[in-house]
């Protein structure tokens, strides 16, 4: 390594690091952030079948029922609770509550039961109101 | 390899104030995301598997029309915040990174115009 000051390491030194609950879900937070973008632009395109129309609607409708559409949907639900109860913790954090280890490990189980909590009562009416 | 990240190298006179603002406008979505996503989901998925008169009565109800425009058009608006957080952390090539950010830029500005198109003609549909 020479020892050039305008090109040192960047932290965190992912090769040498110990994966933890606390940074396993830090980053899941960025990465659910950007897969939501799949949940997004088909959502979008619901709404754009059901304007242009019966037929339009039925047809995506069939791509939603399919069993990679329902697969992509739980998935996205999933990814969604958990990026909106990371989110509000990063919201708490960004006032100062909660900010240290002991409440930090705390909310990380709490964002983990939240989400698996939320997705299946978001799947459950989902099924039986269809 | 370049460790260095060249976002103390960013091209900006008042970069301070800028990312300040940037920071702050996103709690904004965020906070404006939390009785939206909640109202949006519920009501998502009691309708997804409905048939086409029923959703579309279901989307003409105002508030159900407001909710999902507001939803969509503020998730396109955060998502575009958080990618361009992203951007910046990755890509440190300065100018690969102003091409990622306007081509973002340019899908999430698509993405809103057809929202906003598929409410409209939602709304004044007759069933």
């Amino acid at each position: 390594m020479t020892r050039d000051p305008q090109n040192r390491p960047l932290s965190p030194h992912l090769t040498i690091y110990r994966p933890q609950l606390n940074s396993v879900l830090s980053i899941m937070h960025r990465i659910t952030g950007i897969v939501l973008f799949v949940g997004l632009v088909l959502l979008i395109l619901w709404f754009f079948s059901l304007a242009l129309g019966q037929a339009g609607f039925e047809l995506f409708g069939m791509l939603i029922n399919s069993l990679i559409g329902r697969l992509i949907l739980i998935g996205s639900l999933c990814a969604l609770w958990y990026h909106f109860f990371a989110g509000v913790r990063h919201l708490f954090w960004d006032i100062g509550i909660g900010f240290n280890l002991l409440w930090v490990q705390r909310s990380s189980y709490a964002v983990i039961i939240a989400t698996i909590s939320l997705t299946i009562a978001s799947v459950l009416i989902g099924v039986f109101s269809g | 390899m370049i460790f260095r990240s060249s976002k103390a190298s960013k091209p900006s006179s008042n970069k301070g104030a800028e990312s300040t603002s940037h920071w702050i406008s996103q709690r904004l979505t965020s906070i404006l995301l939390i009785p939206l996503s909640i109202l949006f989901v519920f009501n998502f998925v009691r309708v997804i598997d409905k048939p086409f008169a029923e959703v579309i009565l279901t989307f003409q109800h105002p508030f159900n029309n407001l909710v999902a425009v507001l939803f969509l058009l503020i998730s396109l608006w955060h998502y575009r915040q958080g990618i361009e957080v992203v951007t910046e952390d990755y890509v440190h090539d300065l100018r690969i990174r102003n091409i990622t950010l306007r081509i973002i830029g340019i899908i999430c500005w698509f993405l809103a115009i057809v929202v906003i198109y598929s409410f409209v003609t939602i709304y004044i549909r007759e069933v």
